[in-house]
């Protein structure tokens, strides 16, 4: 790209100085490099300024909408929680449950009879009285609310939006 | 007269948990970026799947979006990485410069339009033709400087360029097209000959 082009384009585009404008102007007028690649710059930015957009297909809109249709609302807590965290605290869970059940297995004397082998075991004596004290019953009702308002903020909002 | 709401009215208005105001914005938008998205897969098929992916994305991201730009330069920026990100998948190899060099050469080379012996067909289909030679960068950034309103320090923050780069590469880009055009027409002179 020459300089005439540079100047010619940055006039038409009005991106260049005052000094700059009032150069291209005069050589414009007396230059006839200038004045040709004006006319022809001038008639290509008409044309790109006419140009057509492409069209999407008739059905484009509803395409997305449909795609969008489980999606929460941008923003709100269910969008910002992100899938892996959920699924790994999934997979703690299981692998928790999984290695105990492996310890118990292990732990177990096989070469007793069944039926002798399940008179063995000796459950844990839990203090229930110790575990449901007012304490945790009350966090127990505390989560349940939090739970329950989630769940109806979340049947408010499907409402909202099938209207 | 009814109020036509803006898209930052329509954006506040998903946030508030309207997916009907989304339609707005996508029926709004879709022409721009559906040609943003042609210029870069050169297929109908393929921007559609990246339009309709750009516009999935922005969804999901709205709550980001600063307000500080335009919503079609917030756009922008999804197309450009979602194209990217598409065409690296389907390993699609842009025209090269070869292939350029390989298209029609014509022994008299000149340098003006011969539009006024090229009757038959209008100046808009070879516009056309030509941006679709032009390398996707370049006729992006036509496309956002003559289509979506943008303005170079606008096509800068979208690309994350300094609004000077942004004024050379259009420049350069305005200049290969003109290079394409004019060979496109020197091509339809000859098969008029």
């Amino acid at each position: 790209m020459n300089k005439i082009e540079k100047d010619i384009w940055d006039y038409i585009d009005g991106t260049c100085t005052p000094q700059d404008r009032m150069r291209a102007e005069r050589l414009i007028d007396t230059d006839p490099a200038y004045q040709a690649a004006y006319q022809e710059f001038l008639t290509l930015d008409a044309d790109l300024l006419k140009m057509d957009f492409d069209e999407p297909s008739m059905g484009f809109t509803r395409n997305v909408m449909e795609a969008l249709k489980a999606e929460p609302v941008p923003g709100s807590l269910r969008s910002l929680i992100d899938q892996r965290i959920v699924y790994g605290i999934g997979a703690f869970f299981i692998l928790t449950f999984t290695v105990l059940l492996g310890v118990f297995l292990y732990s177990m004397d096989w070469s007793e009879t069944s039926a002798s082998l399940f008179s063995e075991i000796k459950m844990p004596a839990v203090d229930l009285e110790s575990v449901l004290n007012s304490k945790y019953i009350t966090i127990f009702y505390f989560a349940d609310i939090v739970l329950a308002l989630y769940i109806l903020d979340a049947f408010f909002r499907k409402r909202l939006h099938s209207k | 007269m009814q109020h036509k709401p803006s898209d930052i009215e329509l954006i506040g208005e998903v946030l508030g948990g309207s997916q009907s105001a989304y339609a707005e914005l996508v029926r709004r938008h879709q022409r721009f970026i559906f040609t943003l998205a042609m210029r870069f897969t050169r297929s109908r098929e393929d921007a559609e799947e990246v339009a309709q992916d750009c516009f999935i994305k922005a969804y999901r991201s709205l709550h980001t979006f600063k307000q500080t730009s335009k919503f079609s330069t917030w756009l922008y920026s999804i197309v450009y990485t979602t194209a990217m990100t598409f065409l690296r998948k389907k390993r699609l190899e842009t025209q090269s410069i070869d292939d350029e060099e390989s298209y029609i050469q014509l022994e008299n080379h000149v340098s003006e339009f011969k539009a006024d012996q090229v009757e038959l067909k209008s100046r808009s289909v070879y516009l056309n033709k030509a941006i679709d030679q032009l390398l996707p960068d370049d006729a992006a950034i036509i496309t956002l400087f003559y289509k979506g309103e943008q303005s170079l320090e606008e096509i800068g923050a979208a690309l994350g360029m300094e609004p000077n780069t942004v004024k050379v590469k259009l420049h350069r880009a305005r200049h290969r097209l003109k290079e394409k055009l004019e060979r496109l027409l020197q091509h339809e002179v000859k098969e008029l000959i």
